[in-house]
């Protein structure tokens, strides 16, 4: 059964606050690495110019997860309008139905015109909200395929390190895990909205 | 959807409608009122989401969309107001006139254009371009925040769920033998009124009033001696209860 947009969206929205969360761990990881290289000095010295990138990561990809987040609350509410007026503009035309032969009856078109052009409104407010959050988590999807390469390179740097090794080779991993679930996140809620707009069209 | 023309005094027009056997099976039947006046028409308690498209349809037949100025609702309950999402919608420039106590929990139903007349405590008047009702406070019979309404020229009083029993679709819409109909409304009196010193006060206060017709929002509708005699019985009986 199609499920109502307004489920949908709530359900993106979800996901892209579960990359939110995994980006701000992933911050913090970024912050330990800058703790780790000042103490290891010039043994971590190739380390120490990645935690830049890895805090630039993070930040960007909170940044661009939050904003997914903030359209698909947008898009979960402007569908529970559109949900409203549709339901409106039904009962509506039931009344014309049961009610043919009223002497009053044509005193509803108005209520019917009226939700017609309000469902016109609100639902090219819906599309473009749609295009927006599309745009917006292929964005984040692009800045997050960043995360492998700078684990590549943490991962190399880290060799370098001397007795600082294991400990930088933990935020190496941690920076690809991260990477790999907030992509997770993405994908799923790529595939909710792609499933949405195949089920608008069928 | 039923609809009965309950008395007509040439100014003021009052509609009963009600007995849909249409209705999905498991709520239950109400019994939604309109007062139309020459250029104002009054909806009271015009009930559930499930019942919106075969009232509209009724009160077409009575009055244009645009004729219905204002609604009102006795109370929060589901079975008055919880259509109020889509009549906001029907009628963007009405006035909804309800308890001031309900009004952050009514909008909860939806309203983005209607306008909230909050009802102070101790009632007041709604004045169809001078035809006037009178708002006749009812508070904890049932809701905490209750009111009536009482027309003193066709003299009816809308008495929401005082008087009500519920009964099927079939039932007719007068009380006919009241010592009869006693059992269809003692048990959903007891449990549903919590106090006995509000129910007393409202009964003082509506022997007072002038009334041929007290019309209840389920049931059936007293007139006559019978309203009396429903006072009488009110007055006696212990509310606030639970079924035996």
């Amino acid at each position: 059964m199609e499920q109502a947009m307004f489920v949908t969206a709530a359900r993106i929205a979800a996901h892209l606050y579960f990359a939110t969360q995994i980006a701000k761990d992933l911050s913090l990881t970024a912050k330990n690495a800058r703790a780790i290289t000042a103490r290891a000095g010039q043994q971590a010295a190739g380390f120490t110019a990645l935690t830049t990138f890895i805090q630039e990561l993070a930040d960007k990809t909170i940044k661009l997860a939050q904003q997914v987040n903030e359209v698909a609350i947008q898009i979960s509410m402007c569908a529970t309008d559109l949900e409203r007026v549709q339901h409106a503009n039904k009962e509506f035309i039931r009344v014309k139905a049961i009610g043919h032969d009223a002497l009053y009856i044509n005193s509803i078109d108005n209520c019917i015109l009226r939700s017609q052009q309000h469902l016109q409104t609100v639902s090219q407010h819906f599309m473009a909200l749609r295009y927006q959050l599309n745009a917006l988590v292929e964005d984040t999807r692009k800045q997050i395929r960043f995360a492998a390469v700078i684990s590549t390179m943490s991962k190399v740097e880290a060799s370098n390190s001397g007795a600082f090794e294991s400990q930088l080779d933990v935020i190496a991993a941690n920076i690809l895990l991260a990477g790999n679930d907030i992509r997770k996140e993405l994908e799923s809620a790529e595939a909710l909205l792609s499933s949405s707009i195949m089920e608008e069209s069928l | 959807m039923k609809t009965t023309e309950l008395v007509n005094t040439g100014l003021g027009k009052w509609l009963v409608f009600g007995r849909d056997a249409s209705k999905p099976d498991k709520i239950i039947d109400t019994n939604q009122y309109m007062l139309v006046t020459n250029n104002r028409a009054l909806l009271m308690d015009p009930g559930g989401i499930e019942l919106f498209a075969p009232m509209l349809a009724a009160v077409l037949r009575h009055a244009s969309v645009e004729h219905i100025t204002d609604i009102f609702a006795s109370h929060q309950d589901p079975d008055i107001i919880s259509s109020l999402g889509l009549w906001d919608q029907a009628l963007p420039d009405a006035v909804l006139h309800s308890p001031w106590l309900w009004e952050g929990f009514i909008r909860h139903f939806g309203m983005n254009n209607i306008r909230y007349n909050a009802i102070a405590d101790s009632g007041g008047v709604i004045d169809l371009s001078g035809y006037k009702v009178e708002l006749v406070p009812a508070h904890y019979l049932h809701s905490s925040g209750n009111f009536n309404i009482y027309d003193p020229q066709a003299k009816v009083l809308m008495s929401g769920d005082i008087g009500a029993a519920l009964e099927g679709v079939e039932a007719p819409l007068f009380v006919e033998n009241f010592e009869e109909h006693i059992p269809k409304m003692e048990g959903f009196h007891r449990r549903w009124m919590p106090s006995n010193s509000a129910k007393n006060d409202w009964v003082e206060r509506v022997r007072k009033l002038d009334i041929d017709y007290m019309a209840p929002q389920h049931g059936r509708i007293f007139t006559g001696e019978n309203i009396t005699k429903f006072l009488d019985w009110f007055e006696q009986l212990e509310v606030g209860l639970l079924n035996e």
